[in-house]
Order: structure tokens, then C-alpha cells, then sequence
């Protein structure tokens, strides 16, 4: 274990390491949308077959990162609403694809979640 | 003095790299060395032979198991103890990340003042089961 005088010093760091991270928050939506919204008419399509397309895994790799990182880094709303939207992004990825493509309720379940990752990142900056 | 523990954190967020590491160096005293995937760890493990390794279990290409596997096949790092530090840490997801052979699993988001505290923790439980 450190000592105390080190111990106040990493949470001071840790304040400025979080202050970064939330400024980043935004940027880290907007790429989480764009993956999505390019994942999506990709995915729909996507034939009979084993495992997502690259471009839907990416947006599920995405939502996955940001659901750990935003909790460590002391934000649990938006993290907890990214895990939402992942667990949302790995039922259509594991879901049938015999055939007809993913429902559109299934969709909409990913959209709320992503609705909500943008509000948990938008409270967060209107608090800081 | 003691030797200050040498751990290797692996993860492909480097958000999460960069505060992994404030806690495990500022917050334990721990000496640290990172990568950012499965098959740069494998390569910084062998060279920097650290104490444990806090492996992420979900990375592109190859993921955490894979690692591990990977890890356990080189006799350089075959001995190196590996914990898992993953959102998915229900009792049978935990068992199956100790089936594979982690020593431990830490949970994700992890609290950086307390995660030093926590792979102490685990290691020193590791060392009693194993003699």
C-alpha cells in the first residue's frame, strides 16, 4: 500500500484523469452512434449464419468498452446504460438468423438504450 | 523493503489502461506494464515476467480466455497467475473464468481507490489454496 501523502495525490489525479473523461464523453457517443447507425442496415441484411458482421461486433465491442470504462471512472448512469445497450446489441446478435431479418421491436430496444446512453452523457456534462 | 509487485494490465480501452494504472501504481505501489491486446501482452508477459496478470476478458481479435490459454502454452509465462477482470462476474461465470484457470476475477467497472486492495486480496487467496 502507498503511503497516505500518496494515496491524496492519486485522488487528485483521479479527479483530473475523471474531468478527462468526461469532456471525452461526448466524442465517445458520437462514434457509439455512427457504429450503430452503420451496423444496422449491415446487420439486417446479414444472411443466414453463424456470429454478427465485423461492423455490428464493433458496435457491440464499443458499447461493451464504454459500459466498463464510464463505471471505473466514477459515471454508473452512463455506465450502467451502456451495458443496457449492449446486452441489447448481443440479443440481436445471437439471435436467429434463419431467414426473415431481426424484428424491428428488437431494434427499438437498441435505439432506447442508446436513447439513454445519451441522456445518462448528457446529464453527466450539464453537471459538470 | 519489499519488492513492489509487478503487474500487467491488458485492456484495449486505453481509458481504462490509463486509470488501471493510476490505481494499481499511485494508489498500491505496484509497478506496472500494460497492453492494449492478447498477442502484445503474450509478448510483454514473456519479457517483463510480471507477478500477476489482470487480464480483460472481452478484446477484438484475441480475447481474454484465448490470452490466457496462449499464456499457459509458453513456458516463460505458463506459471504467471492470470485474473480475469470482467462485467460478467455471476457465480457460474465466475466459476467458468477459474475452470480456465484465472486465480481470480475482479469486476467491472472496478473501483480504482479499492482495486489494488482487491488483487491483494485475491493473489494472497491464491497462495493459501495453493500451499
Amino acid at each position: 500500500m502507498s503511503e497516505p501523502h500518496a494515496q491524496d495525490r492519486a485522488r487528485a489525479r483521479l479527479v483530473e484523469l475523471r474531468d478527462g473523461f468526461a469532456t471525452r464523453l461526448g466524442e465517445r457517443l458520437v462514434e457509439l452512434e455512427a457504429l450503430i447507425e452503420q451496423a444496422q442496415p449491415v446487420e439486417q441484411a446479414r444472411p443466414a449464419g453463424p456470429g454478427p458482421t465485423a461492423a455490428f461486433a464493433e458496435a457491440i465491442g464499443a458499447a461493451h468498452r464504454l459500459a466498463g470504462t464510464a463505471g471505473s471512472y466514477g459515471f454508473p448512469e452512463v455506465g450502467e446504460a451502456a451495458a443496457a445497450l449492449e446486452r441489447a446489441l448481443q440479443r440481436i446478435a445471437g439471435g436467429p438468423h434463419d431467414g426473415p431479418p431481426d424484428g424491428p421491436h428488437e431494434w427499438e430496444a437498441v435505439l432506447a438504450a442508446l436513447a439513454r446512453v445519451r441522456a445518462a452523457t448528457t446529464a453527466t456534462a450539464m453537471e459538470r | 523493503m519489499t519488492r513492489a509487485l509487478k503487474v500487467l494490465l491488458v485492456d484495449d480501452d486505453e481509458d481504462l489502461r490509463v486509470i488501471g494504472e493510476l490505481a494499481l501504481t499511485e494508489v498500491g505501489g505496484m509497478h506496472t506494464v500494460l497492453a492494449s491486446s492478447g498477442p502484445m501482452a503474450l509478448e510483454v508477459a514473456a519479457r517483463e515476467q510480471p507477478d500477476v496478470v489482470l487480464l480483460d476478458v472481452m478484446m477484438p481479435g484475441m480475447d481474454g480466455p484465448t490470452t490466457l490459454r496462449r499464456l499457459r502454452e509458453q513456458p516463460s509465462t505458463a506459471a504467471i497467475p492470470v485474473v480475469f477482470v470482467t462485467a460478467k462476474v455471476q457465480r457460474q461465470e465466475v466459476e467458468r473464468w477459474l475452470e480456465l484457470g484465472a486465480i481470480g476475477v475482479i469486476g467491472k467497472p472496478f473501483d480504482p481507490m479499492r482495486l489494488p486492495d482487491e488483487l491483494r486480496a485475491l493473489m494472497a487467496r491464491a497462495q493459501e489454496r495453493g500451499g
